[in-house]
Formats: C-alpha cells, sequence, structure tokens
C-alpha cells in the first residue's frame, strides 16, 4: 500500500521552523541584550541609592555581590552571541533541500554576521566612531603644525548627543540588514521593532542635546532613557517572540 | 495528469519497490516531517512540534512512540523556570536509516523519467 505522504509539504514546515527558531533566537537576544543594557545603566543609581538609604558599609557587602554580577552579565552579553555563532556552525547541514530556504551557507552567514555586529559595535564605540564625526561635521577637522586634528569641543557640538545619534543609527541600520538576512518576506514587519528602536535614539539624543542642559537633572534624565531603553529593546524582543509564535503556528 | 516512465535497469526489483521504499515507520506525513526537522535541526520541542504540524497532543504522542520504539529518536527531559519541556533529539541509528530513506527516495526519482 502506497502511503499518502505530502513531500512538498514537509519540506514547508522544514522551513517554517527554521524561520520560527531564527526569529525567536534573536527575539531572546534582544531581550538578553535589553536586560544587560537597562541592568548596566541602573546598577549605578542602585548602588547610590542603597548607600543614601542605609548609610553604613552596606556598600562594601554591595560591592561584592554586585561586581562579579554586572561582570557576568556584560560576559555574557559577548559570550550569548559566541554561542550563537558556535550553535549555528554545528548546525550546518550538509542537505540542502531545492526550492526551499533552507542552505547551510545562509545559516552560517546569518551568524558570522551576527559576530561580526558584536565585534564592530565595540570598535564603533572606542575606535572609529571619532572618525564618523568629521564626515558629519566637517568643520571639526583642522590643520595644526602639519597633522591633521580632530577638536572635540563640548561648549560647540552637541558631541555627547552626536555620538548617541551616529551609533543608534548605525545600530537601527545593522538591525535591518540583519533581520533582512534572517529572513526577507517583508519590510513591514522590520519597520514596527526598528522603528521603535529608531525612536529611542532620537528620544534619548533630543534629550541630551536640548532638555538636558536646561531642565531636566542628570539623575531623571538617566531614569528616562534607561526606562525608554528597556522599553524599546524589551518591546522590540517580545515583537519578535510573538512573530515566531505566528510562524509556528502558521497565522502569519 | 503528466505521464511518467519509470525506468527499471535492475530486473530483480518491481515497479512497486521502487515506488516504496522499505522503512515503514516513515510512511507516514507526521513522522516524515518529525525525522527531517530532527534531521536539519537535530532538536525539537514536543510543544513546537504540535504547534507546528497542528495536530492533537494524543496524535502526536503516538507517532513519537513508534519513532522511540525504532529507536530512532529520544526523550530528553529539561527543566526550565516555569515547568519542564520534553525535548527530543535523533539517535545515531535514527540519523543512519532516515539517511537511508532518503537515498532511497533519491534512487526512485532518478529512475523516474517526466514524459
Amino acid at each position: 500500500m502506497i502511503r499518502d505522504i505530502d513531500y512538498v509539504k514537509s519540506f514547508q514546515l522544514v522551513e517554517r521552523y527554521g524561520s520560527y527558531r531564527q526569529q525567536k533566537a534573536w527575539g531572546m537576544m534582544v531581550i538578553v541584550t535589553g536586560i544587560v543594557v537597562t541592568f548596566l545603566r541602573l546598577q549605578f543609581h542602585i548602588m547610590v541609592w542603597l548607600v543614601e538609604t542605609y548609610q553604613s558599609d552596606v556598600d562594601y557587602h554591595f560591592y561584592r555581590l554586585l561586581v562579579p554580577i554586572v561582570f557576568i552579565l556584560f560576559f555574557g552579553s559577548w559570550i550569548l552571541p559566541l554561542l550563537l555563532t558556535v550553535t549555528a556552525y554545528f548546525s550546518v547541514k550538509r542537505m540542502k533541500i531545492e526550492g526551499t530556504k533552507i542552505s547551510s551557507k545562509r545559516y552560517l552567514f546569518f551568524a558570522l554576521i551576527l559576530f561580526c555586529f558584536y565585534i564592530f559595535n565595540t570598535f564603533l564605540s572606542e575606535e572609529l566612531e571619532p572618525l564618523i564625526y568629521p564626515i558629519l561635521f566637517p568643520s571639526l577637522i583642522k590643520f595644526e603644525e602639519g597633522a591633521v586634528a580632530i577638536y572635540y569641543d563640548d561648549s560647540h557640538l552637541p558631541l555627547e548627543a552626536v555620538k548617541l545619534f551616529t551609533r543608534g543609527l548605525l545600530f537601527v541600520i545593522l538591525y535591518f540588514i540583519l533581520k533582512g538576512i534572517i529572513r526577507v518576506r517583508s519590510i513591514k514587519e522590520l519597520l514596527p521593532p526598528g522603528g521603535l528602536l529608531f525612536l529611542q535614539f532620537l528620544i534619548v539624543t533630543i534629550a541630551y542635546h536640548w532638555i538636558h542642559p536646561t531642565d531636566l537633572d542628570e539623575t531623571f534624565l538617566m531614569w528616562v532613557t534607561t526606562i525608554l531603553y528597556a522599553i524599546c529593546y524589551l518591546g522590540s524582543g517580545l515583537y519578535s517572540l510573538k512573530k515566531a509564535s505566528q510562524i509556528l503556528e502558521g497565522n502569519e | 495528469m503528466t505521464p511518467v516512465n519509470i525506468n527499471n535497469s535492475d530486473p530483480e526489483i518491481s515497479q512497486s519497490e521502487l515506488l516504496i521504499p522499505s522503512n515503514q515507520i516513515f510512511s507516514s506525513s507526521v513522522r516524515f516531517s518529525v525525522m527531517l526537522i530532527l534531521y536539519v535541526y537535530h532538536t525539537a520541542k514536543v510543544k513546537e512540534l504540535q504547534k507546528l504540524l497542528q495536530i492533537s497532543a494524543g496524535k502526536l504522542d503516538h507517532h513519537i512512540r513508534r519513532l522511540e520504539e525504532a529507536k530512532y529518536i529520544e526523550k530528553r527531559k529539561i527543566f526550565l523556570i516555569a515547568r519542564p519541556t520534553i525535548k527530543i533529539i535523533m539517535t545515531k541509528h535514527g540519523k543512519q536509516s532516515f539517511e537511508k530513506y532518503l537515498s532511497t527516495l533519491k534512487g526512485v526519482l532518478d529512475r523516474v523519467d517526466i514524459l
């Protein structure tokens, strides 16, 4: 007896499952990054609050407890993409299904891009970032004793705002590129989380540039931006997880 | 319907044998799909498979038990924060059998010419 096996449907299910796993991994990664970022931003304030509240040697004990947690979280945020890369590498199969999107090269490429993104982000924050300012603000470049010098003058330029904005903009661009590599189905799908992240960077930039020097005190601004970070990262991650669930159930 | 011509170069193999790969365990859409998913992604959670295949927990359990009895897959219980989750993985024997099945299918397709 010949059984009725729908091979095409089976291959489609495999493809859908792959999309679900990638979407879920992405969502988890954004959420973990969001938690780490929020925690790192909050830990200083928590520490200050505790010291001010108890006025004792609680700070010493708290430090002993907090410092390892901060370190674990900080390195965890680096180890996570590394683990993803290694897992992706070992998940690569020799099998390639014709006519579907499953291909080892594609999956590995995603992992490598992800890893490069993290490396690039690190370099960006410390090494490459100053190189972007002269492109945005050519007046910063001046010749001094036969050498090129870049001026950072806080009184004339909203440097912190520019830094935040350029980093934020690059993050959003990279986000779109990465998301595009994972699943290219509809540009509409990329807009809500990408837009949310962009909005966050925009608001933080505006807050630092225009509001900070005038009306608000630094602690309050820090709290506001931290809440914004948390909402946007967690919102974006949860959106991806919801999409993943929809993909799995076939309710896209 | 498109007529097909089966090129059977081996006289000892009948045409029906060519069309039906020998492994009866895989002759079900659900079991074939589960094995294919495990072959590509190594592991899968039972809950995820149930949602993906859109079948009841009982039916899926029946198919999983059949694959388990054939020693093609293994169940693993993982403890998460909320509740334990059952994960299934493909065994080495399962991988070999499935690869053999796929190559049989490929062999069948190679012998078929669409006219």
